[in-house]
């Protein structure tokens, strides 16, 4: 009966010591859990990219957008194998770098960017979903969706431009199929902001004053400028003060890029006064001094304490056979913006921090004559140290008799204040900034020299729209670690160190080891230790 | 913590003095030479460039060859660390030394760890000789893959020691912990895999089951090893939330491993 009694209370204790330690096991995974999700918290959570060129980073453009997501959104990733073999390869490449890029949205946007891998083996499912996304046929893509709206982004063309190259080697210039551009994160982005966002903004380009033409596609046309704004999400319209009326109340941002004629005393009052209610203006004049004095946007900048000046500015160039610096040809007039020449202003700041440039044509001289009230105008950049301000006739020499030189020439200005007649607030209501931007030369908008003025623009544009967070460059060409071709020779060497010699030296040092354990030697160190 | 240290040094020297361990980091070496040799020279006899990034990705953490070793040696260490010394008696020994069952583990642990991190450290090696020979890789990415490596092989370890505190028999502690692995590493593919049979099951009969589903895959990826590991360190990246991710599952299952010796000592 003992007997039994005590087995009982050993049985009893086993249970209550397992009890124990299967309850402490749970609560230590319940810990363990707790932690994880506390520790992936938005505020607590810190990311550190080591890469070289900062590849798993995401530009301040996306992170802005990601940050104001409204709602969440879904990127639905139908990616197969492409049917075309020639291109193959590169699709390969471009969405297993899309497949990367989409995890950093993922891991970046706090839950609002949920990523959707579709099994393409599933045909059933394929279907199913894409009955949801109201599509039809199959092509490697992206589809971004949030609610009822929709993007689709195709690899070839959206995400990437590939070239197909020249595959056969009997005709000339061979060459393999290539990415010839990478573009995913700002389709992506754009897709992002397409289909969460609500109104567009418009921009309003004047006319009828000899303007340059939004939809003008040769050289000194905008319609680069006006894709690029469309990309934007922002929505372009003209309009002509004489045949318009007033200016629309849609308007977000009015430009006047060159004009040539004399803009009408309403005209001026009416931008005049549209700006001080919280406008947003962007001014490029002609290069030409008779175009600018006939078109009045000096008397247009004066109540905002802006000034055109005459004349072009000029800089010296090196010569190229003996590397002097000289002048007298057209080059002086058309130079990059140096970063060291930039201001830390918000508009350039991502140019002067990443070593970026851009280009000025024909630029006049502009200066802030006086502060706003309630505000700030300052310079956005200027020329570099010697240069001149070549006055007409136009020889692109520097005159020092009679010409303004050997300094810097401020090239563009920023201006933001509040407008000086707000009554005061009642309830809560938007509080209204006017921001102004003068470039020197409107020549900087046009198609001639957008490819290197991109980002310029793109920044100029969301600074004067309020629209900061989407400041930024353009993505860097990846990190591609590639061994050079002319040290292919040394290939084999490296070989031999990965497959002979490492593990090699393992198999001496077990040898040696073994040797000195049958000598008494490690073995009576590691006991003795 | 002086326990931990006494016990760390008792292990790795027995660890290293056994020819045994080089004889598996010759193995694994050998295998990981191979695979690059032949990523190397396959793409060199194409004419196509030889990325050395993506070759140093396919060894750490793309290949099947990296996820098979990650199963592979810890269960076969941790077997040596425990079980065996159960087996022998020596466990016994070492547990009646002024020692806590958990600086006993901490140490065993420890030394496991390190022979993990010496067979991964050939990231360095093989990065040296690419600078050296033709171009050097992306240095903060091979850091940021070594720590990453270092910390998986860490689960592993851990993972496998529970296993080998729970059973007297090496061979059964290195199947049982090779099996366990394989499981915590597939368990959020398995999971998928059942929800989305079980999504037609569900759509028949309820509709549609989106939102549960969703929640459910969220929760099966809060314990993917291989996409935290892929997500972050692979890439070059150091996340916070990822250190912790792997610090608690290892502290975790050391816990455990603890919890099991302990109840053995009270199960007699």
């Amino acid at each position: 009966m003992a007997r039994m009694n005590s087995r009982g209370q050993g049985r009893l204790a086993r249970a209550g010591i397992g009890f124990q330690v299967w309850s402490s096991a749970v609560l230590a995974l319940a810990a363990v859990l707790m932690i994880n999700w506390l520790a992936a918290r938005p505020g607590v959570r810190q990311r550190f990219d080591l890469t070289a060129t900062a590849q798993n980073t995401l530009s301040t453009a996306t992170m802005g957008v990601l940050k104001s997501l409204p709602g969440e959104v879904t990127i639905d990733v139908f990616f197969r194998e492409p049917d075309e073999p020639v291109l193959a390869q590169v699709s390969l490449q471009a969405m297993a770098r899309t497949g990367r890029l989409l995890g950093l949205y993922r891991d970046l946007s706090n839950g609002q960017v949920r990523i959707r891998q579709n099994d393409m083996e599933n045909t059933a499912l394929i279907q199913e979903r894409q009955r949801q996304l109201h599509l039809r046929g199959i092509e490697p893509c992206l589809v971004v969706s949030s609610g009822d709206a929709r993007e689709v982004l195709r690899v070839n063309g959206d995400l990437a431009v590939f070239d197909p190259g020249q595959p056969d080697p009997r005709l000339p210039n061979p060459r393999p199929p290539s990415i010839q551009e990478y573009r995913a994160e700002y389709a992506i982005t754009q897709a992002l902001l397409k289909v969460t966002r609500g109104e567009e903004l418009a921009v309003y380009f004047t006319t009828g004053h000899g303007e340059l033409a939004i939809p003008e596609t040769g050289e000194f046309g905008l319609d680069k400028l006006h894709g690029l704004l469309m990309d934007e999400g922002l929505r372009v319209g003209q309009w002509n003060p004489t045949e318009d009326g007033p200016l629309p109340e849609d308007c977000a941002c009015l430009s006047i890029l060159r004009p040539t004629d004399p803009l009408s005393d309403e005209t001026i009052e009416a931008i005049v006064r549209y700006v001080e209610s919280g406008g947003r203006l962007v001014v490029g004049p002609s290069s030409d001094d008779a175009e600018l004095e006939r078109s009045r946007l000096n008397e247009l900048l004066a109540p905002f304490q802006l000034e055109i000046g005459e004349g072009m500015v000029c800089q010296l160039v090196r010569d190229p056979t003996t590397g002097r610096p000289t002048d007298g040809s057209r080059e002086v007039a058309q130079f990059p913006i140096n970063p060291a020449n930039m201001t830390r202003h918000s508009l350039v700041e991502p140019f002067r921090s990443s070593g970026r440039t851009f280009y000025m044509n024909g630029a006049h001289p502009v200066r802030v004559t006086g502060q706003p009230p309630q505000g700030v105008s300052s310079p956005l950049f200027t020329s570099e140290l010697y240069s001149w301000v070549d006055l007409p006739p136009y020889d692109l020499r520097a005159n020092e008799s009679t010409e303004a030189h050997s300094r810097k020439f401020e090239l563009a200005l920023a201006s933001q204040f509040r407008p000086a007649d707000l009554s005061p607030a009642g309830a809560l209501e938007e509080d209204p900034e006017a921001r102004i931007v003068l470039v020197g030369s409107a020549f900087a908008f046009t198609n001639v020299i957008f490819d290197a003025n991109y980002d310029f623009l793109r920044n100029l544009y969301n600074w004067v729209l309020d629209r900061e967070y989407r400041l930024s460059m353009s993505p860097r060409r990846p990190d591609l670690r590639i061994w050079p071709t002319e040290k292919l020779d040394e290939l084999p060497a490296m070989n031999r160190l990965a497959w002979l010699w490492t593990p090699l030296f393992c198999l001496l040092m077990g040898a040696l080891f073994a040797f000195l354990r049958s000598r008494g030697g490690p073995r009576s160190a590691s006991t003795s230790s | 913590m002086r326990g931990t240290l006494v016990v760390y040094r008792r292990e790795l020297g027995a660890l290293f003095a056994a020819p045994l361990a080089w004889l598996l980091l010759f193995i694994a070496l050998l295998l990981n030479g191979a695979l690059l040799t032949l990523l190397f020279s396959s793409r060199a006899s194409l004419s196509a460039p030889v990325d050395i990034s993506a070759a140093l990705e396919m060894l750490f953490g793309q290949g099947v060859l990296f996820w098979a070793l990650m199963l592979v040696m810890p269960p076969l260490l941790a077997m040596r660390l425990l079980a065996e010394e159960s087996a022998s008696g020596t466990l016994e020994y070492l547990r009646t030394a002024p020692l806590s069952d958990a600086a006993v583990v901490v140490g065993k642990f420890l030394a496991g760890l390190s022979f993990m991190a010496l067979l991964w450290s050939s990231i360095f090696v093989y990065s040296a000789g690419m600078a050296h020979f033709g171009t050097a890789p992306d240095w903060g990415q091979v850091v940021a893959i070594y720590v990453g490596t270092v910390l998986v092989s860490g689960i592993f370890v851990a993972l496998s020691l529970v296993f080998s505190a729970a059973t007297r028999t090496p061979i059964l502690a290195a199947f049982l912990s090779f099996i366990g692995c394989l499981g915590f590493l597939l368990l959020p593919a398995i999971g998928a895999r059942l929800l989305a049979s079980m999504r037609v099951l569900m759509a028949d009969a309820f509709g549609s089951y989106d939102r549960a589903e969703r929640f459910l895959l969220d929760q099966l990826s809060r314990v993917d090893v291989a996409q935290h590991f892929i997500r972050s360190y692979f890439r070059g990246i150091i996340d916070s939330a990822e250190v912790v991710f792997f610090l608690t599952w290892i502290a975790f299952f050391l816990f455990l491993t603890t919890r099991t010796l302990e109840a053995r000592r009270w199960r007699g």
